[in-house]
């Protein structure tokens, strides 16, 4: 068995740990315990398992558990009032910019949730964490070709799910 | 298939170029390093402790340089030639050792210390900067965007009701006109029908006169005594 020094793992890698727990959540107590749990659960994997790729496997549980807790919280939204729990950040681009953006981001985050599990990650993590289609495949014990695949559709179903309220942007106001 | 292409891409690139902190807050990660602490050997990693073990560590290093040079000088006074008083010696020796370490351990266990709170506390001191600043910054931002959600909704629904307001007015205005091209018509068409029959009663009127006119004219002629031959055109022309 690999012996990890966990403390230098965490200091070393706690900065794209917490951004990708953060980008997906925009909440800072979820991407808290998001932050914590990966880095606990990389802890139990590596007693149990070698681990090749510390990097990959800890951006890969963040994601998993950012994707697990925006599907709950997307589940709840659609039954409680929606309390628009807006936490805007860069003041460089004028309100109407940062509204339409964070509607954009919004949409793109909530589409997501909406996603197959699986799809979700291999999209996160080529997206937003710069993966490989090996370092990918590598961490979810899948082929690269099922990589492509499993991109290629959540890529068809988010322009999907994205694509009609673009529809419904571009037409006129008031319905004239 | 281009613009479908073209959203995704936005959405993607948005997404990847949202401002978030790039480092996780100081608390979380002492949090995560202390749990992985305690599963790693089960023993608390809190820095009290860490600074405990430091101080511990350099005391024993002090104590075993003291005897290193204590053992030395022994060695050193026991190969040499015999001189007066060991004993006198060795307890000065051991007093001169103690009154010069003693001091330099504890200044700079001391300095250590000072050195390790003075940059913990400037990194929570800027990190406690940039979490105000970030929180002021999202919160202007969070009214500026809600302000401007409100101000678009009312601006919206007044628009609305103007649209709504021309569109009643033009539905009467067309109303107003129809109603009265009607009434015009309705009028135009009484105005028509009176004349025609104001029209048939003076040509009748105007009939009955010249008969009436000319039997007239008829009877004065014949009481006449001189027959004008233009009454007797009229005889003949009459029978």
């Amino acid at each position: 068995m690999q012996v990890h020094n966990w403390q230098r793992i965490a200091e070393e890698h706690a900065s794209a740990v917490w951004q990708t727990a953060y980008r997906l959540l925009r909440n800072h107590a979820d991407a808290a315990d998001c932050f914590q749990e990966a880095f606990l659960a990389a802890f139990e994997l590596s007693q149990r398992q070698s681990v090749r790729n510390v990097r990959a496997l800890l951006l890969h549980l963040a994601t998993t558990r950012a994707i697990d807790q925006l599907r709950r919280r997307m589940r709840q939204s659609r039954h409680e009032a929606n309390d628009d729990d807006v936490e805007a950040v860069s003041a460089r681009p004028g309100p109407d910019v940062v509204v339409q953006n964070l509607e954009l981001a919004e949409r793109l985050r909530a589409a997501i949730a909406q996603l197959p599990p699986q799809e979700a990650k291999v999209f996160c993590l080529r997206y937003f964490n710069d993966l490989s289609y090996r370092q990918i495949a590598g961490e979810l014990t899948i082929t690269s070709g099922a990589v492509g695949v499993l991109l290629h559709r959540a890529k068809g179903k988010l322009r999907h799910l994205l694509e009609p309220v673009e529809a419904e942007e571009t037409r006129l106001p008031y319905g004239t | 298939m281009e613009r479908e292409d073209d959203i995704l891409q936005r959405a993607i690139e948005q997404f990847r170029n949202e401002q978030i902190p790039s480092h996780p807050p100081q608390e979380v990660l002492d949090t995560t390093l202390t749990k992985l602490s305690e599963a790693t050997c089960g023993v608390d990693a809190s820095p009290a402790r860490q600074n405990g073990h430091r101080i511990r560590l350099m005391t024993k290093l002090a104590a075993a340089a003291a005897l290193l040079i204590f053992a030395g000088y022994a060695v050193g006074r026991l190969s040499a030639p015999q001189t007066a008083d060991l004993d006198r010696l060795q307890e000065a020796l051991e007093n001169s050792l103690a009154a010069s370490i003693e001091p330099a351990v504890r200044r700079k266990v001391i300095e250590d210390l000072g050195r390790q709170w003075e940059s913990t506390l400037e990194a929570g001191y800027l990190a406690l900067r940039e979490d105000l600043t970030e929180q002021y910054r999202t919160d202007l931002l969070q009214a500026a965007a809600q302000t401007l959600a409100v101000s678009n909704a009312t601006t919206h629904r007044l628009l609305e009701d103007l649209i709504a307001s021309i569109y009643v007015a033009q539905v009467q205005n067309r109303q107003w006109v129809a109603a009265a091209l009607a009434e015009i018509d309705s009028t135009r068409h009484q105005d028509s029908t009176q004349f025609a029959t104001a029209l048939l009663s003076l040509a009748v009127a105007t009939e009955d006169q010249l008969e009436r006119t000319r039997k007239d004219m008829v009877n004065m002629l014949a009481e006449t005594p001189d027959r004008s031959p233009l009454l007797d055109q009229h005889d003949s022309t009459t029978k």
